[in-house]
């Protein structure tokens, strides 16, 4: 009897038509969260804000070439430049130009695996690569990335980053996700960084 | 319980009673209940807690074929949601049928109950319970927390450029819709109606002159939805859609895409009025606004675990500004909200940024119920332990005096 009873709820739910039209009554006040909207912006405004074109060309202030498998995303506050790669777009690249010094940027990004923070003398030895026109320096590490408080930690991820200096401050560009795609991703990352030029 | 009694009766009434109320049945989900709970964990692993939670826990399925490390596991069992209520029902008719209902058992009943009653908080913080966020800047008020999961369509009307009141799109006419699907809804307070085509739980808006549109996604004003799977983190999906607006006759007045990931809302005129379109995480607003006044972190060294989180606000109610400290663990309770101190940002930020503080907030009117009922439990079982200790205490000095 009760094999029959939850088969006939089943078979009931199974039954249910998704309605083809829904009368809308239901309204909400406006709270802090509801400002003034920018009237008219075009899909490019909405989707990618004050940033350029993604022509896979030039944004943030910046021009570059685009590995062609990378995909451009919206720019954020903090990403002036903003790609995914990857499977699902499981790698993220970004952009950012920051405040701070070398070491305690990388500092940073060694406390975002767990890793000890490296001294100046780790600094001097670290490899180098050629970004905006210069040399950065080149920051690898891996292992369980912690992306913070609040955040699942992500096992068996890796960072590749380069960090080097702008006449503004300090310029990072910071490719994280799982560590064989990021180890895939290692070419256009040296290809992304060295065509990286000041000026759209 | 006792389930001995009438056992032979041919009754059929007798007999589903006696199934029901009875010992074995008990045993049988209790342990259904570990092993669900068991095989959820696991399988959360790959999944995440959000979409676990919807195989193992919730009302809308009866059946759950678990898998492990990607592999199915051949075994189809009930879902958790409904062996909990059955549970119940089991527990409810032995605590009143059969069992025995004397001073002696007093410690036993009480422990029954506070075991209704824990499932019974199971089934209210399920249905009646919100859990959202609140993200507030350094310096800055806000009265609105965020669902973590729900999508939402908001069509307002502009006056002045500012929103005034605003339609909403519920999330449960949104969920049941796969990208295939169309559904008109008709406005009652607007002088428009919205078609929704192709909604996804999980896409990015994409420029055709960065990828090619994918197919079964529409090109509208040169962008589309690129289609990702949903994220093992829910609450990091991003919903979309494409709709039209269409006039009280069906005629289209215009086509968009609509995106979590935007910048902006779509804005449209429609007699002469101007209205703004946007699709959005559920917000719900509080009673009262928070101002965060400062915000401090602090690591345990060389890592990224917390150590000392802790936000200073102000609570904004009517006239009354009261200062609030909420630090990890010691959330703020208020008018049947609950703030936890949960995350923070930007955390790539450069020093010396200004700070934001994440509250999770959560409406649960069966907040405390656990605990509750493990009183309940407790003082049932040391009832019942103390009254055994004290009869036998009584049987050996009669039988040493």
């Amino acid at each position: 009897m009760l094999i029959a009873g939850l088969v006939l709820l089943l078979g009931l739910g199974a039954c249910k038509e998704k309605p083809p039209e829904v009368v809308v009554t239901e309204t909400r006040e406006v709270n802090t969260s509801d400002g003034a909207p920018k009237l008219m912006a075009t899909s490019q405004e909405r989707f990618r804000g004050g940033a350029g074109a993604p022509t896979g060309k030039s944004g943030g202030g910046y021009s570059f070439t685009k590995p062609a498998a990378w995909q451009q995303v919206a720019a954020t506050d903090m990403r002036l430049l903003n790609f995914t790669a990857g499977e699902q777009g499981a790698v993220e690249i970004y952009l950012s130009e920051t405040g701070g010094g070398m070491l305690e940027n990388v500092g940073r990004w060694f406390r975002q695996f767990a890793k000890e923070a490296p001294t100046q003398e780790d600094l001097t030895g670290m490899p180098r690569m050629v970004v905006l026109g210069g040399e950065g320096i080149l920051v690898q590490t891996s292992g369980t990335f912690s992306a913070g408080f609040g955040r699942p930690e992500a096992p068996g991820f890796a960072l590749a980053g380069v960090i080097g200096q702008t006449k503004a401050g300090v310029l990072t560009v910071k490719m994280v996700g799982p560590e064989a795609a990021v180890q895939g991703e290692m070419e256009a990352f040296r290809d992304f960084c060295a065509s990286l030029q000041p000026g759209e | 319980m006792d389930d001995t009694i009438a056992k032979k009766s041919r009754d059929p009434r007798k007999r589903v009673l006696d199934f029901l109320a009875g010992f074995h049945l008990a045993s049988t989900l209790i342990v259904l209940l570990g092993i669900l709970t068991w095989l959820g964990t696991l399988e959360q692993v790959d999944m995440g807690l959000f979409e676990v939670k919807k195989k193992y826990f919730s009302a809308s399925t009866f059946w759950v074929v678990p898998k492990y490390n990607g592999y199915t596991i051949p075994l189809i069992l009930p879902n958790a949601y409904w062996v909990g209520m059955l549970f119940f029902l089991n527990l409810s008719l032995g605590t009143i049928f059969k069992a025995r209902w004397r001073p002696a058992t007093m410690g036993i009943l009480i422990a029954h109950f506070g075991i209704l009653f824990l499932l019974l908080g199971a089934f209210v913080t399920q249905h009646f319970s919100k859990r959202g966020n609140m993200a507030i800047t350094e310096g800055e008020t806000s009265d609105v927390a965020q669902d973590y999961f729900d999508h939402v369509i908001e069509v307002t009307e502009l006056v002045d450029g500012k929103p005034a009141k605003i339609n909403v799109v519920e999330t449960k006419y949104l969920s049941d819709l796969d990208p295939e699907d169309t559904r008109l809804f008709r406005m009652k307070n607007l002088p428009f109606d919205l078609k929704v085509q192709e909604y996804r739980v999980n896409a990015r808006p994409v420029s055709t002159a960065e990828k090619p549109a994918q197919p079964g996604s529409a090109v509208v004003d040169g962008y589309f939805l690129d289609p990702r799977e949903p994220a093992v983190d829910a609450e990091r999906n991003l919903g979309g859609c494409r709709l039209t607006v269409l006039d009280k006759k069906g005629e289209t007045l215009g086509a968009y895409l609509l995106s979590i990931a935007s910048f902006y809302p779509v804005t449209v005129r429609v007699e002469e009025k101007m209205y703004a379109i946007q699709i959005a995480k559920s917000s719900w607003k509080m009673p009262f606004k928070v101002h965060l006044t400062k915000f401090t972190h602090e690591f345990h060294p060389g890592t990224m675990r917390p150590k000392r989180f802790e936000s200073e606000i102000e609570r904004i109610e009517e006239e009354q500004t009261e200062p609030v400290l909420i630090k990890m663990n010691e959330p703020m309770r208020r008018e049947g909200f609950t703030f936890f101190q949960a995350s923070w940002g930007p955390q790539d930020g450069p020093p010396g940024r200004k700070l934001f503080s994440v509250f999770e907030v959560v409406r649960n009117p069966a907040d405390k119920w656990p605990e509750y009922s493990l009183y309940i439990v407790a003082a049932g079982l040391l009832l019942q332990f103390s009254m055994k200790l004290i009869q036998f205490i009584i049987q050996q000095t009669k039988r040493n005096g």
